[in-house]
């Protein structure tokens, strides 16, 4: 019988899926985002409207063939 | 697009699958913003040009967007024809072979990101352009904009080992498209009907 001391897991074992990606995309988004509103210097309201339009956009080609 | 990302994922398993996918996923990300970054530069060389022309226009430009918006939500609702402009261009299927795997991600989300160069899924495509155009006072506002765009559509790959499709094979990709076929076309009047109030928004932001 092996009495050794354990070795820990390998770091290099991957990551549950989505756990890294999804923040960081969000956070990428929010990021250009942010950059393109003080920036266009369009009211609030207008920006998010321009923004939903901008992100369905990328989002519908999901569902191109 | 699903069928294009499960192939690259898939492609090279035998290598280490887990590091196929992330580099893959990372690239393609990547690719997407560029992407639209450089569509966005694209669109933003004639609205600069046009605003030194007729100077800043915001109403005008939400007026003509909330009609091309109107046009297209009918077309969406099926309620009368419009005609649907687009380059239905895409990367040569031969490129996926002729690089690895992480540069022909790139090289493809880069396309995706290329929006009005692709073939276009959407029909809020049209009364975003002139949206687009009428922000030539701050390029620099179309150039993130539109790499926002790039990058939800190259988000959008992140579903294929979120959903195992690239395990699943390709019917899994069109019974997920057929499925949520109704949806799309909600949330697309949704959305153009939005569009179609940016007057009226502008006008309250005004008061």
């Amino acid at each position: 019988v092996h009495h050794g001391a354990r070795h820990p897991q390998p770091i290099t074992e991957a990551r549950p899926r989505g756990r890294v990606a999804g923040p960081a995309i969000i956070a990428s988004t929010m990021v250009l985002a942010l950059a393109g509103h003080v920036y266009s210097q369009l009211p609030h309201l207008l920006f998010v409207e321009v923004l939903l339009a901008a992100v369905w956009l990328g989002i519908a080609s999901l569902f191109s063939p | 697009m699903l069928h294009t990302v499960s192939w690259m994922v898939t492609r090279d398993q035998a290598i280490k699958p887990e590091r196929v996918q992330s580099g893959v996923l990372t690239s393609f990300l990547v690719g997407g913003v560029a992407g639209g970054a450089v569509m966005g530069a694209i669109i933003a060389a004639p609205a600069w040009a046009l605003y030194s022309v007729i100077g800043p226009q915001p109403t005008a430009f939400a007026a003509v967007s909330a009609v091309v918006a109107i046009a297209y939500a009918g077309r969406a609702m099926n309620l009368w024809p419009a005609p649907r402009p687009q380059f239905a261009s895409q990367v040569p299927e031969a490129w996926r072979n002729i690089f690895s795997a992480n540069v022909a991600s790139f090289i493809y989300a880069a396309a995706l990101g290329m929006i009005y160069f692709t073939r276009l899924a959407s029909l809020v495509a049209y009364p975003l352009a002139v949206i687009m155009l009428g922000l030539g006072g701050t390029p620099l506002a179309i150039i993130e904009i539109m790499a926002v765009t790039g990058l939800a559509r190259a988000s959008t790959a992140v579903l294929v080992p979120l959903l195992r499709l690239d395990l699943r094979g390709s019917e899994a990709v069109l019974a997920l498209m057929q499925r949520y076929s109704g949806t799309v076309r909600h949330i697309e009047v949704i959305v153009l009907g939005c569009l179609v109030l940016l007057p009226f928004m502008d006008l309250l932001t005004r008061l």
